[in-house]
């Protein structure tokens, strides 16, 4: 019993390593980026340091990490839940775009009503742009056979075009010369924790962690995330002769995906800004597919990743300040290194496979192979 | 004289002996036939032939000199051309343009330029073209127009003229006439002829005794991955040819072919149907032909009915519909023309034109597979890797695949694991699952465990029909008699299970009645007792078919 026990905690140990894996390619990326600090001449250990100081160094610097990673969280788990059915959701920054305009526009219909139900309503109203958003790119891939990455990527620019027709033609700013919408109304914003000494970490953090646990539990525990899955992972064709409706799972997929990229807009409108500023994304969107790769697409490992990421953004916007050779492209070439190093893992993966056999008992080797 | 020969070639993949000893000879300026069923080697002696895969053992002579193909391109310019079953054209170029796709002619212009900026001579290709074209009398071949949406005939010319322009010696064509019309077959048999005549060697490699017999010499048939005959087609019969394929011995006109089966104890004791079908058709839409005909066949509870063929003539099509119905319909998209034609959601391009399925004296022609599921048919698929599985989900979530919505699986949309785990221990029990960790994903499973987990899982629930494809295909002897134990046990049960194999034996093993399928259509429909192996092989080569009509 007691050996039973002892290769049990073995071989979880080992599934857990393998969600390790990413954290490794992170670390790999991390190196590198270090060595090139290093040919630039300065020194990697201070560079750590001035990351770790900037990212973590006070209450403020870990509010600053947090709020930069907030809308990753979000962006993230779209591109994630787009994977989890087999899509590639390369649009969530048109559907976070488009989540922003239906909730500035509710948002400013709404001026004096009670805060809690306007933020219900802006909420479920950014949720609705995104939802639409997401949704089209697979209408077009169940009825026509369209890739969705082509009209996803080409919806971002329409979302685009629409923002800036919104925020510039119908609630343009009428106290400012930036390229931004009116105010709301202040009752609505959320307020920032008083923990971080200023930094805006409002409620919106929570959502996502909320969300983030959310969609973990439906779709490891339920019926419909499993019809998902086997719809991701299946190909199609055995869940549709098993009388699973693949185009619907699709769709389903990405109108949630979108639903949850349009809610950036919480964090950004009910949170830091107050207002639609137009390039408020510096290419959320686009950062959530790192963000979902490396965690591959699980759902709480997006949680680090997104946080990693936003600790990364605010690292490296010290470096510049304290270096005189670094500047904040470093953060963009880390982020690539990571992404390399983890879209080669084929290439280390001999390695892990030996550990494999090392560990693993002959038994169950043979169950390993035995379908070879 | 001898202008090919295979000595001895053996082949083998992991424990199966692909081909063993093959020896293969084709005269020059003669037109060869290759037979045999799926799966007797043919692929592989081909592949060999033209340098994709490396003999074990063996050798390949060609006009008397040994060869030893590195790789399928010097076996092109040796002169060895092929025609593939699925036609290897783009359909968006011009038909002059798929011809010298990759052979271009070029300028004397481009003198001075690297060999891949040289402008094409299009008019030089088609001086080339133009007397090979007269020739043949191919005046409606599409040189100057893109080549989709013409018919199949059309690009099976441009191929042969493909093999032609690059002056090929030797033409083998893999199951030409599978996807013509009958007037096409017709006219490909007669360019086979003139090519002949033109001093061309062609092999032709098929399973259609027929049309091996209007064009051929000589033949050469392949069975289990050995040579088993090889005749001159003047001094032999489709008879012998047939029995050598199927390994029968010689088949005879069965006494009785018509489609009734008298003295079937479902129809004596007029007993209701659990599953009919009243003619119905399943019309292609891009390769312009039906490839299910008037079809109408019934099945009752407790009986186990053989569907038996050579592969390919419509028993796949057959269960897909029956499995998914709605998925054949025109649907609403498709009218609206939203949905391209050449494939609806599913990936299909198959459209029921005709006829009625009924289950349990209900018509399920617009049900869709998850209402079948519900009704109680369950589905052992063809490909199981593709169809039956998801190979990277767990053991236990492919066991509840398609009855995840079940009450023992599902509580509130939630799924029950401890429930599903205990039922999945019990499955292993009963169907000798090895390993029974449920969380090995069912790629890790080998092919006959993997079988067993789709059969435990459709068995699950006691299906009232049951539609089986090749219950045994790659499984070995301790799986398949389990697998023949609870297909059996199903039956008792009163289940009515629709068995396709493309395997006469297990047919005869397990089946009650049989019906036969050949190009699409029911040639016959028998009692499995009241029949022989060599009345089946008869029907099954389209000997019934051509001789009584």
């Amino acid at each position: 019993m007691e050996q039973h026990k002892w290769e049990f905690i073995k071989k979880s140990l080992f599934r857990a390593s393998s969600g390790l894996r990413p954290v490794a390619a992170a670390g790999l990326g991390l190196v590198l980026g270090l060595l090139i600090t290093a040919a630039l001449g300065e020194s990697p250990l201070n560079i750590l340091k001035i990351l770790w100081e900037g990212a973590f160094g006070s209450w403020y610097s870990v509010g600053m990490t947090l709020a930069y990673g907030t809308p990753l969280l979000f962006s993230g788990l779209a591109v994630a839940i787009g994977m989890k059915a087999g899509l590639f959701n390369i649009g969530a920054e048109g559907q976070l775009t488009m989540g922003m305009v239906t909730a500035t526009l509710v948002a400013l219909r709404l001026e004096g009503a009670p805060p809690l139900l306007a933020q219900a309503l802006i909420v479920a109203a950014a949720l609705a742009g995104g939802a639409v958003w997401g949704l089209i790119p697979a209408l077009f891939k169940i009825t026509r056979g369209s890739h969705e990455v082509l009209t996803a990527i080409m919806l971002n620019f329409v979302a685009a075009g629409i923002s800036s027709w919104v925020v510039l033609d119908l609630v343009r700013s009428t106290t400012t010369q930036n390229p931004e919408s009116q105010p709301i109304d202040q009752h609505f914003l959320l307020k920032p924790f008083e923990a971080f000494e200023g930094a805006p970490v409002s409620a919106a953090l929570v959502l996502g962690l909320l969300l983030c646990v959310l969609v973990w539990w439906v779709l490891k525990k339920t019926v419909l995330g499993y019809q998902v899955r086997a719809v991701g992972l299946g190909g199609g064709k055995a869940p549709s002769v098993a009388g699973i409706s693949v185009p619907r799972m699709q769709c389903l997929a990405m109108a949630v995906a979108g639903g949850v990229a349009g809610l950036v807009a919480v964090g950004e409108l009910l949170g830091t800004a107050g207002r639609f500023r137009l390039g408020f994304s510096p290419g959320y969107g686009f950062i959530g597919i790192p963000v979902a790769l490396v965690a591959g697409s699980h759902p709480l490992g997006l949680v680090l990743t997104a946080l990693l990421f936003g600790a990364l953004q605010k690292g490296t916007l010290d470096l510049e300040l304290e270096t005189t050779t670094v500047t904040r492209d470093l953060a963009l070439v880390i982020q690539a290194l990571m992404i390399i190093a983890i879209a080669s893992e084929a290439g280390w993966s001999p390695l892990v496979r030996f550990l494999r056999q090392k560990f693993l008992k002959a038994k169950d080797r043979e169950a390993d192979h035995g379908g070879h | 004289m001898t202008i090919l020969e295979a000595i001895g070639l053996s082949k083998s993949f992991g424990s199966n002996r692909a081909n063993d000893g093959v020896h293969f000879k084709v005269q020059k300026g003669t037109i060869h036939g290759l037979i045999g069923e799926n799966g007797a080697g043919k692929s592989t002696l081909l592949k060999m032939l033209f340098g994709h895969e490396k003999p074990d053992s063996g050798q390949i002579q060609l006009k008397g000199q040994t060869v030893q193909w590195g790789s399928p391109r010097e076996a092109f310019r040796a002169g060895l051309g092929m025609v593939y079953q699925h036609f290897q054209l783009v359909g968006t170029l011009k038909g002059l343009d798929n011809v010298i796709l990759g052979q271009e002619p070029t300028g004397s212009l481009g003198r001075f330029l690297p060999a891949f900026l040289q402008p094409i001579d299009r008019r030089q290709a088609r001086t080339d073209l133009e007397p090979l074209i007269r020739q043949k009398g191919w005046q409606n071949i599409p040189l100057d127009q893109e080549i989709e949406g013409w018919p199949l005939g059309a690009w099976q010319r441009l191929e042969i003229l493909k093999l032609l322009y690059r002056h090929c010696e030797i033409l083998f064509l893999d199951e030409p006439t599978a996807v013509l019309a009958p007037h096409e077959i017709k006219a490909l048999l007669d360019d086979l002829v003139a090519l002949k005549t033109a001093g061309k060697t062609v092999v032709l490699v098929s399973h259609k005794l027929p049309e091996i017999m209007a064009v051929c010499d000589e033949v050469t048939i392949l069975r289990q991955g050995r040579v088993v005959g090889r005749e001159a087609v003047g001094e032999t019969s489709v008879q012998v040819l047939a029995s050598l394929m199927i390994g029968t011995s010689a088949p005879q006109a069965p006494k009785d072919t018509s489609l009734t089966a008298p003295g079937s104890r479902w129809t004596q004791e007029g007993g209701t149907p659990l599953l009919t079908l009243q003619g119905v058709t399943l019309h292609d839409s891009t390769q312009h032909l039906d490839v299910l005909k008037q079809i109408s066949l019934e099945i009752f509870p407790g009986e186990i009915l053989g569907v038996a063929g050579v592969e390919g003539n419509g028993q796949s099509p057959l269960v897909e519909l029956l499995r998914n119905p709605k998925a054949f319909r025109k649907s609403f998209l498709r009218r609206l023309g939203l949905v391209p034609h050449h494939e609806s959601l599913e990936g299909s391009s198959l459209v029921q034109t005709r006829g009625e399925i009924r289950l349990k004296g209900q018509s399920i022609t617009t049900c869709d597979a998850k209402t079948l599921r519900g009704l109680g048919v369950g589905v052992i698929p063809e490909d199981r890797c593709q169809e039956g599985l998801v190979l990277e989900m767990t053991a236990w979530e492919n066991f509840i695949l398609g009855y995840e919505g079940h009450p023992d699986c599902q509580g509130f949309g939630m799924t029950r694991l401890p429930k599903i785990l205990e039922a999945w221990s019990q499955a292993c029990d009963e169907f000798d699952i090895r390993p029974r960790d449920p969380w090995l994903k069912a790629r890790q499973f080998s092919g006959g465990n993997q079988q067993k987990i789709i059969m435990a899982r459709e068995l699950r629930f006691g299906p009232e029909l049951i539609l089986c494809c090749h219950p045994t295909r790659g499984v070995d002897f301790a799986a398949a008699d389990l697998i023949y134990a609870q297909l059996r046990a199903a039956q008792k049960r009163g289940a009515a299970i629709l068995l396709v194999s493309s395997s006469l034996d297990e047919i005869f093993h397990l089946a009650d009645r049989l019906v036969v399928l050949y190009g699409g259509a029911l040639v016959g429909d028998l009692v499995t007792r009241q029949t022989t192996p060599e009345e089946v092989g008869y029907l099954m080569t389209g000997l019934g078919h051509h001789g009584t009509t």
